[in-house]
């Protein structure tokens, strides 16, 4: 075999060198747990039909087009974000406990990002695009949020309306409730929720600022 | 070999669907080994083997170890992180033992092992979603 290595020179520690091939990697984790009866091929492809078919960012917009719609439930929602979305959607999980909610607003906007790793409400947001988990995204919207937002996703915020970059940490998960399009009086709520894009409720996008016709 | 998963499949299939994201789940990986080790670590979390917290922090240590201000690659630079974090994890709790994992991982890169450990064959590839009856040996 051309791997002949001293057992911990390249592993430092670690149970696998971290320069193997992540293909072979992979597959060693998912075949191991099996074999030795930990996990079975169903529970997992059972994830991955979850993530392929319920979780995503349509979850967070119905949440949003209920704030919109009901001015309570927006109260408890800005309250405690992950106790009145498991209530009333039963979204919940991995990533799911300490969602907080951010209200954007005429003179406030809110943007997300994760200077750690990749944290990420993935109940209502689903996984998060591979934009955010990148070290430019991570590093430029904390240093220049503003021109960031304009050079990188074309979203022109006034110069009067405050940013807070809010920093998603191993203990909380932001999301963001965009404001209403103008122009949306008496829509349905599944209507709305149709309105809502992940990246509004990431921060990276301000359909507040349009006119429904416009979006 | 009797364990098979489309994991494979599935990839195409969301692949194709990223053109719209906002419909579907919204995932974004690059290859099929990045879906297998997202879905195999949190089926580890599912099945009560760490709390989400302990892999977590394992993340961004291995993130941190290893940062570069290069996004080539995200994807597949984040979730090597990913199944660093998940080894070293394991391992710490005594899930994996000694060497017997890397020893597999090495049975992968040379070909000893190979992928037909999970790839549905061609010949029944039409029957591995809902009949799995007469694949059962007892």
């Amino acid at each position: 075999m051309s791997h002949d290595r001293t057992p911990d020179e390249n592993r430092n520690g670690h149970p696998v060198p971290r320069d193997a091939d992540p293909q072979a990697r992979a597959r060693a984790l998912q075949s191991y747990l099996i074999e030795k009866e930990l996990l079975t091929t169903d529970q997992i492809d059972e994830v991955m039909s979850l993530y392929e078919d319920e979780i995503g960012p349509r979850n967070g917009a119905r949440v949003v087009a209920r704030a919109w719609t009901d001015a309570d439930y927006r109260e408890r929602l800005l309250e405690d974000g992950s106790v009145a979305i498991d209530e009333a959607f039963g979204y919940t999980g991995p990533e799911g406990t300490d969602i907080v909610v951010v209200e954007n607003t005429d003179d406030v906007h809110n943007v997300v990002v994760c200077t750690l790793c990749s944290c990420y409400p993935w109940p209502v947001l689903g996984l998060p695009p591979t934009w955010y988990k990148s070290p430019p995204y991570r590093s430029k919207i904390v240093r220049s949020p503003r021109r960031t937002l304009r050079e990188e996703f074309g979203v022109n915020i006034d110069d009067d309306v405050e940013i807070r970059v809010r920093d998603t940490s191993a203990e909380v998960r932001y999301m963001v409730l965009p404001r209403r399009p103008v122009g949306t009086d008496g829509m349905s709520e599944s209507d709305l929720a149709a309105l809502v894009t992940r990246d509004s409720m990431i921060g990276v996008d301000r359909p507040g600022d349009e006119h429904v016709e416009e979006l | 070999m009797t364990d098979t998963t489309d994991l494979d499949g599935i990839i195409a299939d969301l692949r194709e669907r990223e053109a719209f994201p906002e419909r579907g789940g919204d995932l974004s990986f690059d290859a099929p080994w990045q879906a297998r080790a997202f879905a195999t670590v949190v089926t580890l979390y599912r099945q009560g083997f760490f709390e989400w917290n302990e892999f977590q922090a394992r993340l961004i240590e291995a993130i941190k170890s290893a940062e570069q201000a290069d996004d080539t690659d995200a994807e597949e630079v984040y979730y090597r992180h990913w199944l660093e974090a998940a080894e070293d994890l394991l391992s710490d709790q005594g899930v994996v033992v000694g060497d017997e994992l890397e020893r597999r991982v090495r049975e992968f890169e040379s070909g000893e092992r190979d992928a037909s450990e999970f790839v549905v064959g061609v010949d029944h590839a039409h029957t591995h979603t809902h009949s799995h009856d007469h694949d059962h040996n007892h």
